[in-house]
């Protein structure tokens, strides 16, 4: 990055600080804080070890130094400023999620493309966090990270003192890892009219078994049982070729399968009573296995098994601070109310700057797509939004001027 | 709470109020006549803890027999500050944990109270069941290997986790275990640590003698190195993707279960495969833990195949933990290869695993 370029992002940078919306986090002096620059150095470097003891403080060095990244500790220290760690004295931390584009499987799409599909992942935490874990939506802050993501900061006081391990175990469940057959399925030997003793026993050499789901109102029972009325109902309108051809099943037990995602009464019994005694025709057990473990992988937050837990897990790591400007593309790390998600669009929701045109050198051919307008710049100079201009040039592929 | 109560579970914070209210200085229980029986019982307490059974009166006839029971604690910890041993304090709390666990599953009644003084957030005390907030059953949790107690094999809702009696007073048992574990050592002052130095004496020479026993039958610190070729040549199997025999897989389980490796490292061995399957190791692994079987001896190991790569020492060894235990040896006392010491210890580790296997039976 050239030096004017650098000049005029940090002054539109500072531009935006005077005037921006931004809430200090809770317990604002027990934070550490760390900066990046639009410094003249080559290498990039990360200022920590700084608090604020006051919402005024902090802002009036945002304004001055027009950081190109701000960040602070998710934990809360007694003395947040110490220049070392083990004399901070950790005294609790957020919750943290961190839902990043980057680190989701498959992550080679476009831009857009990324930011749908890490939408998609933070729809179904919301779910885990509201329904699963109890906590109050006041609790629950959810901020598009500026760049390839979205964060969750999570204040409620109950975890506040969770421990690393305790974290990760969180996240475990979130992606329903360890999920275990036996804990949602339960098998009991008929009795009664199909049951020992009956007509139809006679003659039998295994007693009969009747299974039923577990918990199948609640938590992942709820969310296996749905998924597995969802996957019956969707084999069922395939060909019959195609049908149940991503599971482990005799033809007999296909046609069985095909039998109850036809009948209506069956599935609903399923899903309000979790009785599955349809099944007792063959081996169930092999059957919901597969479905728990593809249930795991389709209705678990897919949060990229290298990063999330990590991030999580790490109980002194810096967080981008909601309201600021994201260095690397110049939008503003969003705060978004939960209902709001569904649609928010982060590609022109989050923009920080006008639209006004001012005029940029491109260096490389670059392709990208802000606010529903594609762009395909070659080398050369051009006027465009000032939005798209800012985010070329913190991309690195444009300098500022004509 | 009632005073019985105080006197089974003296670290409760109910039973520290109680205790600050009577106002006896450390100073006074360390000398004055009246608490002799207190000081005596402290030492008693030791005792069973390091024998791994701390038992407690079932009954009290009086008052004064409470008072004993709860200041016998406090001196218990003065003097086992004072000793000042990790695996002596480990131990203490563990054992106040297993009692408090025992106890409650007599009396389920308590639950709600101990729950509370702990500073669990639970509701819907049912008559088997309560739920308790997640955050306490993860913290609580975290060292119950078994796959069904991971929360994601709970029924949850609205922060709340379902689970039995029995599983609370498991949660209890490890709150009471971290409680007490990290409150000691509390700081003993000198002038204190002086009225009690002839206790504490005492604790140190029980302790000691506990360490000898200890330290024998325990393998120590783990030496993949070590192991006899069989079981090296399982773990290059694993490492590689060849699937073990159900036979040799029972055996490595086993072996690394027998020479003190946890659930957990153990699981972690297997999961480098592709088609690691977490459930099923889990499942195996805590199968053999919880029956505490024994890795099969050598003349197993050859009946169904599992014998391979004998070396030197596999002559002379009849079981593959003989075979650790006797390199281990080797490694410590490098000079003594080969010599007539070696026979000895050689005896003693045949010695040992014949000890070993009677024990097991006595467990079947
Ligand atoms: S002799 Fe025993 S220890 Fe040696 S390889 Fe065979 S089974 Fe293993």
């Amino acid at each position: 990055m050239d030096e004017l370029t650098k000049r005029f992002l940090r002054f539109e940078f500072q531009k935006y600080y005077e005037k921006a919306e931004i809430h200090a986090p809770p317990s604002l002096n027990m934070r550490e804080w760390g900066f990046i620059q639009f410094d003249p150095m080559p290498e990039i470097i990360m200022r920590r070890h700084k608090s604020f003891g006051s919402y005024g403080e902090m802002r009036e060095y945002l304004t001055a130094m027009a950081p190109a990244h701000c960040y602070y500790s998710v934990a809360y220290y007694a003395a947040p400023a110490a220049p070392v760690m083990n004399r901070k004295e950790w005294k609790g931390a957020d919750l943290i999620f961190d839902l990043d584009a980057d680190h989701l499987p498959g992550a080679k799409k476009t831009y857009s493309e990324m930011l749908e599909h890490v939408k998609s992942e933070t729809l179904k935490l919301i779910d885990f966090l509201t329904d699963d874990f109890g906590f109050y939506e006041n609790n629950i802050e959810l901020v598009f990270s500026g760049g390839r993501g979205y964060h969750f900061h999570i204040y409620d006081p109950k975890v506040k003192d969770l421990g690393s391990a305790e974290r990760r175990e969180i996240v475990n469940y979130i992606r329903g890892r360890g999920l275990s057959v036996d804990s949602y399925l339960s098998k009991e030997a008929m009795a009664g009219d199909y049951g020992v003793g009956s007509k139809s026993f006679k003659g039998m050499k295994k007693v009969p078994e009747k299974y039923s789901i577990k918990n199948q109102d609640t938590g992942w029972g709820k969310r296996i049982t749905k998924y597995m009325i969802e996957y019956l109902v969707k084999e069922s309108e395939k060909d019959e070729k195609e049908r149940f051809n991503n599971i482990q099943a005799t033809p007999t037990e296909k046609k069985k399968l095909l039998e109850i995602s036809k009948n209506p009464d069956a599935l609903h019994d399923i899903e309000v009573n979790g009785r599955l005694d349809f099944f007792k025709a063959f081996d169930f057990r092999k059957f919901f296995k597969q479905i728990i473990e593809m249930a795991a992988d389709e209705v678990g937050v897919d949060a990229g098994a290298s990063v999330d837990e990590p991030v999580t897990g790490d109980i002194k790591r810096l967080i981008r601070a909601p309201g600021s400007l994201h260095g690397g593309t110049g939008f503003i790390a969003k705060k978004i109310k939960l209902d709001e998600l569904e649609n928010f669009l982060p590609l022109s929701d989050a923009f920080a700057f006008g639209k006004e045109e001012i005029p940029v050198r491109v260096g490389k051919p670059f392709s990208f797509e802000l606010d529903f307008k594609e762009y395909d710049l070659d080398v050369g100079s051009y006027k465009i939004p000032k939005y798209a201009a800012i985010y070329l040039m913190c991309r690195g592929v444009a300098k500022y001027g004509s | 709470m009632r005073l019985e109560d105080i006197a089974l579970f003296p670290y409760l914070n109910e039973s520290s109020v109680y205790i600050s209210k009577l106002d006896i200085s450390p100073e006074s229980l360390a000398t004055s006549r009246a608490f002799e029986k207190a000081r005596r019982r402290a030492i008693n307490r030791i005792e069973g803890v390091l024998s791994g059974d701390l038992s407690k009166p079932a009954s009290f006839s009086n008052e004064s027999e409470i008072l004993v029971e709860i200041l016998s604690y406090i001196y218990a910890r003065i003097l086992i500050s004072s000793v000042n041993e990790a695996a002596l304090i480990r131990k203490f709390a563990l054992q106040e944990a297993i009692f408090a666990h025992d106890t409650i599953l007599k009396n389920k009644d308590l639950i709600p109270e101990i729950s509370k003084d702990l500073g669990f957030i639970f509701k819907d005390v049912e008559i088997d069941s309560v739920a308790i907030h997640f955050t306490d059953y993860i913290k609580y949790s975290l060292s119950l290997k078994n796959i069904s107690s991971k929360m994601v094999n709970k029924r949850v809702e609205s922060g709340f986790v379902t689970i039995t009696h029995n599983e609370v007073a498991r949660l209890i048992q490890e709150a009471i275990r971290i409680k007490i574990e990290f409150s000691l050592p509390a700081t003993i002052p000198d002038d204190l640590q002086e009225l009690c130095s002839n206790d504490i004496k005492e604790v140190e020479t029980i302790f000691n003698e506990f360490k000898k026993d200890y330290v024998d039958t325990d393998f120590g610190e783990i030496m993949p190195g070590l192991f006899p070729p069989c079981i090296r040549k399982a773990l290059t199997d694993v490492k590689s993707g060849v699937n073990l025999a159900h036979s040799m897989r029972f055996a490595l389980v086993s072996f690394l279960y027998n020479i003190g490796m946890g659930n957990e490292d153990i699981i972690n061995a297997f999961n480098v495969s592709p088609d690691f399957d977490y459930e099923k190791t889990s499942y195996q692994v805590n199968h053999i833990s919880k029956n505490e079987y024994k890795c099969p001896a050598c003349s197993t190991m050859v009946t169904y195949g599992n014998c391979f790569g004998k070396d030197e020492i596999c002559e002379k060894i009849k079981h593959p933990l003989g075979y650790y235990s006797r390199k281990i040896y080797f490694s410590k006392n490098p000079s003594n290869t080969k010599t007539v010491k070696a026979k000895e210890e050689k005896e003693e580790t045949e010695k040992e695993i014949s000890k070993k296997e009677a024990k097991e039976k006595e467990i079947n």
